[in-house]
């Protein structure tokens, strides 16, 4: 029996079936007669999703996707890339399925938005009319941040945190680097997209070198004196890679404030670090689109209205995924497709002229410190009596400290199966 | 605005407080279980639970009765009546998007 039979399998759950059940009206008539245009900008985790679920819910709706390119290279797993678990096409996913579930896909780049007149600019001359925007528009480096660390240094000392040609540039790198080197990561302040994240990548670049260069070292500079997962993760590297990772917090001086590409140089405000390899994750923010319509006032991240993902500032806008502050939440993918649902519902309700349904989101972040080495977070989240999204108590939380190899086994496979489910969800 | 507020008072008085958050609810489940309960890979499929099965399972995972990784976590943000519904409702809303590739399989 492999650990994830254990743990529950389809035969487990077979055992305790019932007759199949019969399958109900999806929604009520009123919304899935719900008429309109919807445009989503972002064909990521909320964007796919979104556009997928509002054609779902109401099948005349008229809904059009723009994404930047003609695939999505998902941030999730990306690590085992940079790792050399998977290659860079597992992690890449077409708009087929989304056509099929009958969006109009446009691969351009949404330029502007004139929300004046409902209406979107493309970067390739075309203008979208909405009666609702949905924007899932993701990050954006704030370059400069670090001093130094600007789009050409990023050539050099790639951030490898908006997936695609950034995370072959880190792939490579490590791959081309001589046993015995030594890597950098540099992890930003909160909120940034995926806390576990710099983590997860710092384990599966220890993995690698484990595997293939194991007198290197691994150090990660981080701006901050605590991070996501930490016990399970120091655990981990403890168990698997012994005195390969040092972690360096804010307080220690782990705080990068300086870097030069040229001379493959990484300031902190107390030491200077030459590394082979250097993976600079900087400080983000809301993707620059939101500020030609002024949605984020100036702040870093969009604040909506956490029921339907409405701007607060401009009508008929809703914001969703990174680019938001979704109250207790973290910037993930599984959050950003829990957002969607939501937005996806409400929208059809206020298009039909119906009140919005009550809320209700899960996210579950899982990291491997292998391929065989799972672990998670996850919470249940509804909306508190200040219309914030808050954490149910009492649930939710992180895996089990000191557990057994077969349970960090059986998370490692649901990881994988987590994976091959929601880009399923989203992408058909 | 206001028929939006009105609409609003009038769902609190006639929908418990506790259920009305388990029809979205269900739909955050087809992340991992798929949109008709199938799933692609190592993730078990809730396709073949009818509402019955599928309260025993999240009333054994939240009480520690069933073995289990992370529904054990996810389990225990639901009261009784919470998991009533969203087992009718997990089952009411099993169907995939149309056009999704394995539509021909939903021969519920």
């Amino acid at each position: 029996m492999t650990a994830s039979e254990r743990f529950g399998t389809r035969r487990d759950l077979l055992k305790l079936a019932g007759a199949a059940a019969v399958a109900g009206a999806f929604a009520d008539r009123v919304l899935a007669d719900a008429r309109g245009s919807v445009v989503v900008v972002g064909g990521g985790f909320g964007g796919a999703t979104c556009s997928r679920y509002l054609r779902r819910l109401a099948p005349n709706l008229d809904v059009t996707l723009v994404s930047r390119s003609a695939s999505f290279v998902t941030c999730p797993f990306s690590n085992t890339v940079i790792g050399g678990i998977r290659n860079l096409g597992s992690v890449t996913h077409g708009y087929h399925g989304i056509r099929r579930a009958g969006v109009t896909v446009v691969h351009d780049e949404a330029a502007a938005i004139d929300a004046e007149n409902n209406r979107v600019q493309l970067s390739g001359g075309d203008r979208l009319s909405y009666d609702r925007l949905v924007l899932s528009p993701g990050i954006d480096i704030k370059w400069a941040a670090i001093d130094g660390y600007d789009e050409a240094a990023a050539q050099r000392m790639p951030h490898a945190w908006i997936a695609g040609s950034q995370t072959r540039l880190l792939r490579d790198q490590l791959a081309a680097m001589e046993d015995g080197g030594l890597i950098v990561i540099a992890a930003p302040a909160n909120p940034f997209r995926c806390p576990p994240g710099p983590y997860e990548r710092a384990s599966l670049i220890a993995d690698y070198l484990h595997r293939h260069k194991p007198r290197s070292k691994l150090l990660i500079l981080d701006s901050k004196d605590g991070f996501s997962k930490q016990g399970l993760f120091r655990e981990g590297w403890e168990r698997l890679y012994p005195g390969l990772i040092e972690w360096v917090g804010f307080s220690e001086g782990g705080n990068v404030i300086a870097v030069d590409p040229e001379t493959m140089t990484v300031r902190t405000d107390f030491d200077v670090f030459r590394p082979d390899v250097a993976n600079i994750i900087p400080p983000q923010r809301s993707a620059r689109l939101v500020d030609t319509a002024g949605l984020a006032e100036g702040d870093d991240w969009c604040s909506v209205d956490q029921r339907t993902f409405a701007s607060g500032v401009v009508p008929n806008i809703h914001v969703l995924g990174d680019a938001i502050i979704a109250g207790a939440m973290p910037k993930s993918g599984f959050s950003a497709n829990s957002q969607a649902k939501v937005c996806a519902h409400a929208i059809v309700s206020l298009l039909a002229g119906e009140d919005p349904p009550e809320p209700a989101f899960i996210n579950t972040c899982y990291s491997l410190l292998s391929a065989e080495y799972g672990i998670s977070v996850a919470a249940v989240y509804r909306l508190d009596e200040n219309g914030e999204i808050a954490s149910i108590p009492g649930s939710g939380g992180v895996s089990p400290a000191n557990a057994s190899d077969e349970f960090r086994q059986a998370e490692a496979e649901f990881a994988k199966g987590w994976y091959a489910s929601i880009t399923a969800d989203m992408f058909g | 605005m206001a028929p939006l507020l009105a609409a609003a008072a009038v769902s609190a008085e006639t929908a418990g407080a506790d259920e009305s958050w388990t029809g979205l609810l269900a739909e955050m489940c087809a992340a991992c279980h798929g949109q008709a309960g199938e799933t692609p890979g190592p993730v078990p499929g809730i396709s073949e639970l009818d509402a019955e099965a599928m309260q025993a399972f999240l009333i054994g995972f939240r009480e520690g009765d069933i073995e289990a990784t992370v529904m054990d976590r996810i389990a225990r943000a639901l009261g009784d009546s919470d998991i009533e519904a969203l087992s009718r409702k997990l089952v009411e809303i099993r169907q995939p998007l149309p056009g999704a590739p394995d539509e021909e399989n939903d021969s519920q």
